[in-house]
């Protein structure tokens, strides 16, 4: 107990530096884009104004000392107002963080929730028809261009029948046809991952020997396969749920103009918005960091031989 | 460059000394306001209200491309607030829908007193949403707050003249430019009149929850989701037709195709056209925008002005008119003005396709198989990169050598802004010129000093600048005649199309859509 | 387990003696595959894919770069007044879908294999590195892969680009910095699973060097996880250069690529789908015949899936 506590203090230790790398790498490159003074101020401001604004802002002080009076407002969550929206950028951005997290959380239970059993049926039966199929789909789910499966989800649901909405946020029917795109590429992954992880599994020698002992095949197939195979599965779905919050989420909220913040962050992106992209930034280090040590807890409940070193 | 370079480096730099510290707790604990909020249940569904038992009945969704940056109707030059804020706030004065003539508003009659003074006399009575009065103060105030250099407003070249606002009396109000400027009432269609108590209390309401004297009245911003606003039923001009209107942000041609297919909103705007044989109901008007390329006419060899016109001659816009646009645009004549537009020149017409002339000027001047860039950028305008493409196609058809670079938009931006200096050799743009005279065209597009401007000829400064302050009809129009004459024989960019607006319609919506391209909803009617 | 890896190890010796092994080698790996219809279908998309960027500008119809708007969005089949057949029809400005197509082939390709070998290189080597080493080598490398992940893709790949410009090439940099991370992620796993086996402490035992003990006995433990992820990640890859390209990010017209023809097309989507259907099905194809090839490659390459499956000692590779 004690070490698993020690543990995680270093693992929080070092999520907190990972979180100020991202704020030197995002601020460097907020920098980097262009002259902050020159794109707060309006396009017909003369070059005198934009230099005194600058002087002001301390715009022209040393990288070093603008980080540093940066970070401290950074930490007290003031990363100044938005440019485009004229807003304090983080409220902009935490507004949008509920459809983001909802889209995503529901996109990957329904890619786990569809991968597992698939990808177990497959790898029982490996080279049969069924594996065949699991295998082009899921490699389909793969190689589908997510903003065209997005348009023919709308086409096919919300077009035709009137199942669901073309677009929009608020209720189950606005979530499915996003979060059914959103899902496809993970899907596949982990369908892939499943039936191979699983393959392994049952060559080993254990599963001879618990298949020996007379256990029926279910239940060494849930209680030991499924269970060791489950390292590799969580990892590839923590991985996808990450890269989902880190910007895969942009074409699926843009397709289905799903308020978001990686809309946001698109947009932020396309005007320049400094202030914005910061705070954007800064939020998603947040979350994925937080999802990372969640993530160490559910191996160590899985399987108590991962050494929390 | 050089300086992007060793900032990249230092950045490196500090990650690795941080990293290489791992396991010291050194840094600073995360902020307690940026914990990420609750991954579980979404807001509840927004239900529109019940809509009032007489009156204004039922509820329309316009679709607009993005949330709009802020709802101060004077700060931003943002097509997506002016259409949400068209129907909140009110000007002095409007234009007819099909003419463009100015008629009145807010104000009621208006003179020109003498030459830099404007008298207007307002429409009495008239309240803000808020209660307070529309009177001479509120739009002095109006006017002087779009001006104050401090509030460094986007829009504040729609309003150049203007220096300031006289109070006469309670329903009186002069306002006054820095010179004689025929153009003052045009200006008075775009200058919106804000309330000044309830702007000047709290600018971060003001921002988010604009109130205005117009047909409707705001209700809800929900941002990237939707901005409602309801019927004003005590409407100075009457109650409108329809209860409630939510303006949504859908930036994907498709979905937004779909949307409307699917029922889910009303009005869409910039319809592809190939779209519109999948819509119930559609309109069409002539619109204000051109799309054009500007030249930069200061270095070889497009200092050349047979080059200039051979580009002219390259360009087949019948075909792209009809190809590209399905016949939903017209060939722009040699001048990027509408017949609506004061100091249209109707004698002046478009160069004729003629791709052999093209290759013979080329020969003349030596430029043939020249190297030209053209930058383009991608997704702000209807079918920006393939005007872009289709024309490189036709440039390079006359033996020309055209490297297209798409950019993305804030470089974009850049290098239009960046003065004739730095201009690129060819920069795909679209002009509209809702102020329906010459002068915003030629200042800002064909003289020396034009802020987008990349071609200079002393003879168009001066005929514009003269222009700018001659109050003599008939001698200002003279003096735009022969500037739009000379920008065109000196092919001082190349001119293209000019678009018609277009719009689906829900087919239970009754709409004529305006030559100036506004959205007024008022103007609806929804029948059952 | 360590017993297998040594017979393998002796049959690897008396293999290499064998002055016929590469040929014998290759003789075998064909057999192997015509055996396997599926990978033999795989193995022809990609020759067929492969051949036809090399063959571009032999085998394209018409120039892929010019077209004429007259005859835009034409349906597969069309047949122009000059008698010009478009098989595949025509795109937004007129041009040739099948040409395009098999030009987009090129960039395609160079973008996804390029970022491939760079991304997989580096990532891997990376994780090899951290895994083995472990303590504040893994520290390090594993904190800037955890700083990179939580940091959004699409933002570095704007200030790149913006520096260094869009082209072919530093879109291949671009997306290689942006994709190294999965990589290394895998193989660190892995390393640290099979660091503990009998025979990497043998290895050690008997003196190896680090070098040696990586490459020699931890590497073939890697081919069939990162086999994985290098075709899945291709999929992704050469949709990144879309979603880059329609940002203006990415390749320039008039040149073309799968992703740019898909994204340029998506507004058509409803009126005229051949635009997005042949170059998402050209993806489609080409990543499922990597894909399948890489299946069988893994069965014929991983130690432990070899033994298993031919414990008789009959193994061919």
């Amino acid at each position: 107990m004690v070490r698993i506590s020690a543990y995680f203090i270093r693992r929080l230790l070092q999520s907190i530096l990972v979180i100020v790398g991202v704020s030197i790498v995002v601020f460097v490159i907020t920098r980097a884009i262009g002259d902050p003074a020159r794109m707060s101020m309006p396009l017909q401001a003369t070059d005198e104004q934009v230099e005194a604004y600058a002087q002001r802002m301390g715009f022209r002080d040393p990288l070093p000392v603008q980080f540093w009076n940066w970070a401290k407002k950074a930490v007290r969550g003031d990363f100044g107002d938005s440019l485009w929206q004229r807003e304090p950028a983080l409220g902009l951005v935490l507004e949008r963080v509920p459809a983001t997290l909802q889209l995503c959380f529901t996109a990957i239970i329904l890619a786990l929730g569809a991968s597992i059993p698939l990808g177990i049926l497959a790898a029982l039966r490996p080279r049969s028809w069924l594996d065949k199929l699991t295998t082009s789909i899921s490699l389909l789910g793969v190689c589908i261009p997510d903003f065209w499966l997005g348009l023919m989800l709308i086409l096919l649901f919300a077009v035709s029948i009137h199942l669901f909405f073309t677009s929009g946020y608020g209720t189950p029917r606005h979530l499915i046809l996003p979060a059914i795109t959103l899902a496809a590429r993970p899907w596949g992954r982990i369908t892939q991952i499943v039936r191979s992880s699983m393959m392994d599994e049952m060559h080993r020698t254990y599963m001879m020997t618990a298949r020996a002992k007379g256990l029926s095949e279910q239940r060494v197939l849930i209680t030991h396969a499924l269970k060791n195979a489950s390292i590799p599965i969580v990892t590839l779905a923590a991985w996808e749920l990450t890269r989902m919050l880190a910007g895969y989420t942009i074409v699926v909220e843009t397709v289905f103009a799903w308020p978001g913040f990686g809309q946001l962050a698109m947009h932020a992106i396309v005007e320049r918005d400094l202030t914005l992209i910061q705070a954007n930034v800064f939020v998603v280090a947040l979350i994925v960091v937080a999802m990372n040590i969640a993530i160490d807890f559910i191996y160590a409940t899985i399987d108590p031989r991962v050494r929390l070193e | 460059m050089k300086t992007k370079l060793v900032t990249l480096l230092t950045a490196v730099l500090l990650l690795a000394l941080l990293i290489s510290a791992c396991g010291t707790p050194a840094p600073p604990p995360p902020p307690e306001a940026t914990t990420p909020p609750e991954a579980t249940t979404p807001p509840e569904a927004t239900t529109p209200p019940e809509p009032p038992p007489a009156g204004p009945t039922g509820s329309i969704v316009i679709v607009i491309g993005n949330d709009p940056a802020t709802l101060d109707p004077q700060a931003k030059d943002d097509g997506n607030e002016h259409k949400i804020n068209d129907n909140v706030y009110e000007h002095l004065l409007t234009r007819d829908p099909q003419t463009g003539e100015i008629l009145a508003e807010l104000a009621e009659s208006w003179e020109q007193v003498d030459d830099t003074t404007w008298r207007f006399k307002l429409v009495e009575g008239i309240m803000f949403h808020n209660g307070e009065p529309l009177n001479a103060e509120a739009v002095v105030y109006s006017a002087e707050r779009i001006i104050d250099p401090d509030f460094n407003s986007e829009q504040i070249s729609f309003v150049a003249s203007i220096t300031g606002g006289e109070v006469v009396d309670e329903y009186t109000v002069d306002i006054l430019t820095d010179g004689p400027d025929p153009t003052l009432p045009a200006r008075m269609t775009w200058l919106k009149i804000v309330p000044p108590v309830y702007s000047s209390e709290d600018i971060d309401q003001f921002e988010q929850a604009p109130v205005g004297t117009g047909p409707y009245k705001f209700v809800e911003w929900v941002r990237g989701s939707h901005v409602t606003l309801e019927a004003n039923v005590d409407y100075w001009g009457g109650a409108p037709d329809i209860g409630e209107v939510t303006f949504r942000p859908i930036e994907e041609a498709a979905t937004r195709l779909a949307a409307l297919q699917a029922d889910e909103v009303d009005v869409v705007t910039d319809l592809i056209p190939e779209y519109l044989a999948q819509v119930e109901k559609s309109v069409s008007v002539h619109g204000l925008e051109f799309p054009w390329i500007r030249i930069n006419t200061n270095i070889e060899p497009l200092n050349d002005v047979r080059v200039r016109q051979a580009l002219n001659y390259a360009v087949d816009k019948e075909a792209l008119a009809e190809a590209l646009y399905s016949g939903y645009a017209s060939v722009a004549e040699g001048q990027m003005l509408t017949p609506g537009h004061f100091g249209y020149n109707p004698s002046v017409v478009a160069y004729p396709y003629d791709p052999d002339m093209a290759r013979d000027l080329l020969e003349e001047a030596g430029a043939s198989g020249a190297t030209l860039e053209l930058i383009g950028e991608s997704g702000r305008w209807l079918k920006d990169k393939e005007l872009v493409e289709a024309v490189a196609a036709q440039l390079e058809a006359v033996g020309l050598d055209i490297d297209v670079n798409i950019v993305e938009w804030s470089d974009w931006l850049d290098l239009l802004f960046a003065g004739a200096e730095a201009a690129p050799d060819l920069q795909y743009s679209a002009h509209d010129n809702v102020l329906l005279d010459a002068d915003r065209t030629l200042s800002g597009l064909f003289t020396t000093e034009g802020n987008q401007a990349a071609y200079g000829n002393p003879d168009v400064d001066q005929l514009v600048l003269d222009g700018r302050s001659e109050t003599d009809v008939e001698l200002r129009e003279q003096m735009y005649h022969e500037a739009v004459e000379t920008i065109r024989e000196e092919a001082a960019c190349i001119f293209l199309v000019n678009l018609d607006n277009i719009y689906g319609l829900n087919p239970n919506l009754e709409w004529t859509p305006r030559l100036d391209g506004r959205i007024f909803v008022k103007d609806m009617v929804l029948s059952d | 387990m360590a017993e297998g890896q040594l017979a393998l190890d002796e049959r690897a010796v008396a293999y290499v003696e064998d002055p016929l092994w590469r040929w014998r080698g290759l003789i075998r790996l064909g057999r192997d595959l015509l055996r396997d219809k599926v990978a033999l279908v795989g193995a022809l998309i990609v020759l067929t894919v492969v051949v036809s960027a090399l063959l571009a500008p032999v085998i394209s119809p018409y120039d892929p770069t010019s077209g004429h708007i007259g005859q835009r969005l034409e349906a597969p089949g069309f047949v122009n007044e000059k008698g010009e057949r478009y098989i595949l029809g025509t795109d937004q400005q007129g041009r040739d879908v099948l040409s395009r197509l098999i030009y987009g082939a090129r960039v395609s390709l160079m973008v996804g294999v390029g970022v491939i070998a760079i991304a997989g290189t580096v990532g891997t080597a990376a994780g090899l590195i951290s895994g083995y080493y472990g303590g504040r080598v893994d520290d390090l490398i594993m904190r800037i892969v955890d700083t990179q992940t939580a940091f959004p893709g699409l933002l570095l790949a704007l200030v790149i680009i913006t520096m260094i410009g869009p082209s072919a090439r530093n879109i291949i940099i671009v997306l290689s910095i942006n994709g190294w991370m999965v990589f290394a992620r895998i193989t660190r796993g892995i390393m640290l699973t099979i660091r503990e086996k009998d025979y990497i402490d043998a290895a050690r035992l008997i003196g190896a060097n680090d070098f040696r003990i990586i490459f020699r006995h931890a590497f073939p433990n890697l081919i069939s996880p990162t086999l994985t992820i290098l075709t899945l990640e291709l999929a992704r890859i050469i949709l990144a250069e879309a979603s880059l390209s329609f940002l203006g990010l990415g390749i320039q017209p008039p040149q073309s690529s799968w992703g740019l023809m898909i994204a340029d097309g998506r507004d058509y989507i409803t009126i005229a789908s051949w635009l997005v259907t042949f170059p998402g099905l050209s993806i489609a194809l080409t990543v499922f015949g990597v894909m399948t090839v890489a299946n069988w490659l893994r069965t014929v390459a991983d130690p432990e899936q070899r033994v298993k499956a031919a414990p008789a000692g009959t193994g061919s590779g």
